[in-house]
């Protein structure tokens, strides 16, 4: 057994001591991109159904990261909202347990305290790390590094120990890891390549590891939709060649990545060739000298990077965050090989570890600092927002002067936290760049219906953000005075035949306004604006009561004359939402006819009316 | 399946135990609720007025305008639906003459031309603008200068600039 001393401990310190220095910013950063997503999820619980859907529900990509996305934000999100600080901190105790965890199965596979002291020092300064230790949203990554290296500590205890603990132990935490990250399915291709390594035999009980592995990805395969286009489309042709050797670049600090964000450091690919020959001469020498952790840090690179290799246009730094545990296994083996080999080999290996410290650990600060930056804006955009909403309850809140950058980092997905709507003037429309593959953006940008109605209702709030004061200004006046008076008279995008003004846009087949709606007869009629733009939905929601419902009822909804959609009432289903999809917008065509048409039509004994159905709000967004 | 609940449960409660959040009050930089009818450009406490068209203050606190640039002014309740003046006392510094030589300014309000004013030359001066009563009936108005000239950027200055307004008042006509 492998048991840690004092010496062990000081040694143990340099990996964390350094996260701390070259992630001072990097663990401050406040949220931004997705995390809000994550954070809006969270707020959006409000029974325990509702929680059960937020925790299992597959989302971007199709993935259920339970522990790592799910727990993670909705537990932190309830108990301390949006202070990121207790998110932070989970991160940096999960990383400091992976450093720690690293250390030990260093110490363990290749004897040299000076390789176990390294590795963990060399993966820290890595690249990839940088993004999971700053953004919150790829926390998996930590996780997912939790659940193999813990996995694969407790397999080697058990190669040591032959206790069925230490593989029951092991087998708990890889089906655990699923819950962090899909690149977990790699793990019984790490436990069985290190038993060959060591033992040159398999034991059977590490075959049964990789049913749960092929079960994964089997459903994955089977379950998940593959995107045939777009950033998250798999290539597996040749591609996968030139994907691999620009990950391979990218881990030891080179890449078009670090080049645009470190100027100041010359020669970076340079760099990057000299390292790459100097570890591909190492792995060819360990090869033949067995020096096994070098081998297998390269297997444990490739085969943990695999999952991601046929994404050939989404190339990302995080990605490399767990396969550069392979890079410091091989750069570690090597000092400590050179360290045996005395003062001759020792010297030019300790350089070449410099030029990797140099150029990966400045690539990592880089990447970690932009990252702070990115969210300190964010921080800014949101908490304006937040006191906006806080003073203007319930409004529409149209927004300017947000840039591209500001638009993916704070306001694409830091509006869904809110109850309010935040939309961009659609006039600034042109001011996002949508890089390939993004989602579409129309949902973040106000119609002009919605504006002119939020004008008649007073609840139009106009803010222009101030980038020099990081502040909102409020600009309702001008923005009023500015606005295009054809705009002014169109109609509403939604309608809710309650409301008082609701009546100027109704037509004919409408019984008088009461509580929450109104009663059509057979078929009504009511005026929306015509959509703006494509992708747009109608949503018509009807109800009639049980009561009233001794056969179902059909309900159609016509468009300008032509049926688009229809749905049926019964007993067991009173309430309905019909969700009707919209032509798209077309020069010239500013209003629409909507009629609700419902079939059979009700009678209440004393009331001469006949009832269609009870609608509470038809529009679209 | 205990502890799912156990975790459902704590999940729910848990909400409750965070301490209410306030943002920043000063994260918005909000609209004026009470209007005044005469403003002082290099005042801060009427900045929300200058809607538009005003650049960044400068040290001593006053400011370029644009060649089109937009005030609101509070209509005085003993001007309303009367006839009355806008008055902008503005400066053009000598250093700017010869681009605004013959400069002349004209104000809308509701989209309506006031009668243009010509400036003399540089230096401190005032224009005057008659205003007709029936475009004072409601509580403020929004007026919308534009310069028929500006200077234009050169060298390091990228802007285009125009005046130095100093005040804004709605006044009752001058005889």
């Amino acid at each position: 057994m492998t048991r840690l001393g004092r010496r062990d401990a000081l040694l143990l310190l340099a990996a964390p001591a350094l996260m701390l220095w070259l992630d001072w910013h990097g663990l401050r950063t406040w949220f931004h991109q997705d995390d809000f997503a994550w954070l809006a999820l969270a707020r959006s619980v409000d029974s325990a159904a509702r929680l059960w859907q937020a925790l299992l529900e597959p989302a971007a990509q199709g993935t259920v990261r339970v522990w790592s996305e799910r727990v993670f934000f909705l537990a932190l999100e309830r108990l301390f909202g949006l202070d990121h600080r207790p998110f932070h901190l989970v991160v940096l105790g999960t990383q400091a347990v992976n450093l720690g965890l690293l250390y030990w199965i260093t110490l363990r596979l290749s004897g040299s305290r000076l390789a176990a002291a390294a590795a963990p020092v060399l993966w820290v300064l890595s690249p990839g790390l940088a993004v999971p230790l700053a953004w919150l949203s790829a926390y998996n990554q930590i996780l997912c590094g939790f659940f193999l290296l813990a996995a694969f500590a407790c397999l080697l205890r058990w190669l040591d120990t032959e206790s069925t603990g230490w593989f029951a132990a092991q087998a708990a935490l890889f089906v655990l890891g699923f819950g962090a990250l899909e690149v977990n399915v790699v793990y019984p291709a790490l436990a069985t390549a290190w038993c060959w390594l060591e033992r040159r035999r398999v034991p059977s009980a590490v075959w049964w590891l990789w049913l749960p592995a092929v079960a994964f990805a089997v459903l994955h395969l089977v379950l998940i939709p593959k995107p045939a286009t777009g950033v998250y489309a798999q290539h597996w042709d040749h591609s996968i060649l030139k994907t691999y050797a620009a990950y391979w670049t990218m881990a030891l600090g080179g890449g078009p990545d670090a080049e645009a964000v470190v100027k100041n450091i010359p020669a970076r690919g340079a760099a990057a060739w000299l390292l790459s020959a100097a570890l591909l001469g190492w792995l060819l020498r360990a090869a033949w000298l067995r020096e096994r952790l070098a081998v297998f840090g390269f297997l444990w690179f490739t085969a943990v990077l695999s999952p991601v290799l046929p994404l050939r246009d989404h190339v990302s730094d995080y990605y490399l965050a767990l396969p550069a545990i392979g890079v410091a296994w091989m750069l570690a083996s090597m000092l400590a090989a050179a360290g045996r080999a005395g003062r001759a080999a020792a010297a030019p290996a300790a350089a070449l570890l410099a030029v990797y410290a140099l150029y990966a650990g400045s690539a990592h600060r880089a990447t970690a600092d932009w990252r702070y930056q990115h969210g300190r804006e964010a921080r800014y955009l949101v908490t304006a927002m937040e006191r906006a909403a806080e003073l203007h309850p319930g409004g529409l809140f149209a927004l300017s002067g947000i840039d591209s950058e500001l638009f993916w980092g704070g306001f694409h997905d830091g509006r869904l936290l809110f109850r309010e709507r935040f939309c961009l003037d659609p006039r600034e429309r042109t001011s996002v760049e949508v890089p390939a593959g993004f989602p579409d953006i129309s949902a973040a940008f106000c119609s002009p219906a919605e504006i002119s109605q939020a004008v008649r209702q007073k609840t139009l709030a106009a803010y222009r953000w101030l980038p020099v004061e990081r502040r909102l200004r409020a600009t309702t006046r001008i923005y009023l005075h500015r606005l295009p008076r054809e705009w002014l008279d169109l109609p509403p995008a939604r309608v809710m035949p309650a409301e008082p003004w609701a009546a100027r846009w109704l037509g004919q087949g409408w019984h008088q306004q009461e509580p929450g709606g109104r009663w059509t007869a057979r078929s009504a009629e009511l005026t929306l604006a015509a959509p703006d733009q494509a992708g747009r939905v109608l949503r018509v929601s009807v109800f009639r009561p049980a009561s009233l419902l001794d056969k179902p009822v059909e309900v159609r909804i016509r468009v300008d004359g032509t049926e688009r959609g229809q749905g049926q009432l019964d007993k067991q289903r009173p309430f309905l939402d019909i969700h009707v999809p919209l032509p798209e917008a077309r020069p010239g065509w500013r209003m629409m006819r909507v009629a609700i048409e419902a079939e059979p039509v009700a009678r209440v004994p004393g009331d001469a009316r006949e009832l269609g159905v009870f609608v509470t709000s038809a529009g679209w967004q | 399946m205990r502890a799912v609940a156990a975790l459902a449960c704590l999940l729910l409660a848990a909400g409750g135990c965070r301490r209410a959040h306030h943002p920043h009050p000063e994260a918005t930089i909000e609209e004026p609720s009470e209007l005044r009818a005469a403003i002082e450009v290099a005042n801060p406490a009427d900045e929300g007025q200058l809607l538009d068209g005003f650049y960044p203050r400068e040290p001593g606190g006053w400011r370029w305008s644009a060649p089109e640039f937009t005030v609101t002014l509070a209509v005085p309740r003993e001007l309303a639906g009367k006839d009355a003046q806008l008055e902008m006392e503005f400066i053009i510094p000598e250093a700017a003459a010869a681009d605004l030589a013959g400069l002349t300014i004209t104000a809308a309000i509701d989209g309506r031309q006031l009668p243009p004013w010509r400036a003399a030359g540089a230096g401190a001066q005032k224009a005057v603008f008659a205003v007709p009563g029936e475009l004072l009936r409601e509580a403020a108005v929004i007026v919308d200068f534009r310069l028929d000239r500006f200077v234009a950027p050169r060298g390091a200055e990228t802007r285009r600039l125009g005046i130095i307004p100093s005040r804004f008042r709605l006044a009752a006509r001058e005889k």
